[in-house]
């Protein structure tokens, strides 16, 4: 009998590598165990010599020979506080406490922001509210504004599909009569507003799976098959809607991201949007080489490609820390950055259930991760402040901002566990830079809430 | 020789069955090669490794800071990634999965780079 495929790729994937793998070195971090080896890039302002400090610098930055899972594993960090900046680490370049020969990233170096791009693309959304954005037929982009203004339904779905009245019970839709490709609740489209794409409530079912359930992912076929890639709108936008319809459940998407996207090129016209990006954001703040993907529409990839420097990562952060004003000039309604700190609507829904909280995470109302406890979720990150606010992408790409420290932290890595370090990270980057503004105080832990349940 | 497999697979730890699957499921589905493509193209070109590593070198710190769904092992045993020209990356099935007469069956994936038009980076050719 032929041997299949099916016996020989196991052992590739696993038995060879884990043959290989008995050769792999022990994690090697480089020496900073004394304030002597502090590189240049880091502030004298600092005292880099305290415990606190060398707990912060051994834990967060880069040893590139640990095993994934076991260190944290940086590419570069900035640590802005009071709008100072206080700390540039950059992995290949030495002068910056990096290592010649194995690092990769320099100051000049843009990394991938991966899921951190889909916080870039709400913020070019704000931009463009804020710049009183129309839509084609001449009415101002608003956070109302129904996706069927923009993308009419009749277009999307080749048919005119029987509106849903928002409140229908959730037993008259069950009676709905099945279509197929995922149509039955095309209806709700007509209630799907701009805001519902931005805090991730449009009601779009989306799998954003990438290293498990790849075969569930919808996420990955857009990124990377023909039936994605070359039109990522036309993608995400036929995804079934789920019975709920929008503003009901809160379902992280990558889809919602690439549509905000589009939803930009319908604003200024294919010509505008072509440096849309540069316009309204990175070039007001200064941002150096950004590098943003397109799909083969010409649409900015909003969900993943978005490139900066961790220097303009940190500006960004800087940005929401001082309200959306950039040099004297508010770039952001004061609005939109105290919405970034507050929930993300349906996960204040009296009925979402908890264990959906729990697993879904987090989220806000504007396309940032919260530190917040809900329901009787206790703050995820329970040694952190619990008034951060961060945009994260795969791997640990993190733009934070610590209001309470008036800090900033931008890190970019390569972490497939980076999620589960996080607060390791934040209360030791708090403990050694601002030791003054304790991540917590006895007020703000509640009972039960201490060690994170 | 099948026995021997078979012996391997046995001994693979039960926790792994289910990266198996979406090993497979990643190469199958032509993801595995696209995703490397792309991913890789954009860590030379747009992070700026191949301008200052050369292509070797260069290609080896991509790999050792890529975020890949299967292991760097798997990968090199699995797909040949070839840098073309100074703008290009090129991944097909590799020899040593050719000498074992697996059954990869997806097309060659490649990513360019758009050196004329740099501040948008890479994106796939289909």
């Amino acid at each position: 009998m032929k041997i299949s495929s099916s016996y020989l790729l196991p052992f590739l994937l696993f038995g060879v590598p884990a043959l290989w793998g008995c050769s792999h070195t022990s994690p090697v971090g480089r020496n900073l165990s004394s304030a002597a080896n502090v590189p240049r890039s880091f502030s004298p302002d600092v005292d880099w010599g305290t415990s606190a400090c060398q707990d912060f610098l051994q834990y967060s930055l880069h040893q590139i020979d640990a095993p994934q899972g076991v260190s944290f594993n940086t590419d570069a960090m900035v640590v802005l506080k009071d709008g100072k900046n206080l700390l540039e680490f950059y992995d290949g370049d030495p002068a910056f406490g990096g290592d010649a020969n194995k690092g990769l990233f320099f100051q000049n170096s843009v990394h991938s922001l991966w899921s951190a791009s889909k916080t870039i693309t709400g913020t070019l959304i704000a931009r463009a509210l804020k710049e009183g954005a129309t839509i084609p037929l001449g009415d101002r982009l608003t956070l109302n504004t129904k996706l069927d203004k923009i993308f009419p339904a009749k277009t999307i779905f080749g048919f005119y599909p029987t509106p849903i009245l928002p409140g229908t019970p959730r037993s008259e839709l069950a009676k709905l009569p099945h279509l197929g490709d995922g149509n039955t609740y095309a209806g709700h489209y007509f209630q799907i507003t701009l805001e519902n794409l931005i805090y991730m409530g449009s009601g779009f079912e989306w799998n954003e799976s990438y290293e498990a359930g790849l075969a569930e992912s919808t996420f990955l076929p857009m990124l990377y098959l023909r039936s994605g890639n070359p039109d990522m709108f036309n993608y995400a936008i036929h995804q079934p809607i789920g019975i709920e319809g929008p503003g009901k459940r809160y379902t992280y998407s990558g889809g919602n991201s690439v549509i905000l996207s589009t939803i930009l090129r319908e604003a200024y016209g294919a010509q505008a949007y072509a440096h849309l990006p540069w316009d309204l954001l990175f070039d007001p703040l200064d941002m150096k080489g950004p590098v943003f993907e397109r799909d083969g529409r010409g649409i900015f990839i909003g969900n993943s490609y978005a490139y900066l420097r961790p220097l303009d990562m940190a500006s960004f952060g800087q940005l929401y820390l001082q309200g959306g004003v950039w040099r004297g000039k508010q770039l952001l309604d004061p609005q939109w950055v105290k919405d970034a700190q507050r929930l993300s609507p349906p996960e204040t829904l009296p009925d979402t259930p908890l264990s959906y909280i729990v697993e879904e995470g987090v989220y806000s109302a504007r396309t940032f991760w919260l530190n917040q406890k809900v329901q009787s979720h206790c703050a995820e990150f329970p040694h952190s402040p619990s008034d951060m606010y961060f945009a994260a992408g795969h791997y640990g790409q993190l733009m934070m901002v610590l209001p309470k420290q008036n800090m900033v932290i931008a890190r970019t890595g390569h972490d497939s566990e980076y999620w589960s370090k996080i607060d390791g990270f934040v209360s030791k980057a708090v403990a050694c830079i601002a030791p003054e503004r304790p991540s917590k105080t006895p007020l703000d832990l509640e009972p039960n809430c201490q060690e994170g349940k | 020789m099948k026995f021997l497999f078979l012996l391997l697979l046995l001994l693979s730890p039960m926790a792994q069955a289910k990266q198996l699957n979406e090993g497979i499921f990643a190469i199958r589905s032509e993801i595995l090669g696209n995703l490397l493509a792309k991913e890789l193209c954009s860590c030379l070109f747009v992070s700026g490794s191949y301008e200052r590593f050369g292509k070797k070198d260069g290609l080896e710190r991509c790999y050792a800071h890529a975020s890949l769904p299967i292991s760097e092992t798997a990968v090199k045993a699995l797909v040949e990634v070839t840098v073309v020209g100074e703008n290009s990356v090129r991944v097909e099935a590799g020899p040593l999965a050719e000498a074992l007469a697996l059954k990869l069956d997806f097309p060659p994936a490649v990513a360019i780079y758009h050196k004329d038009q740099p501040q948008y980076g890479c994106s796939l050719v289909f």
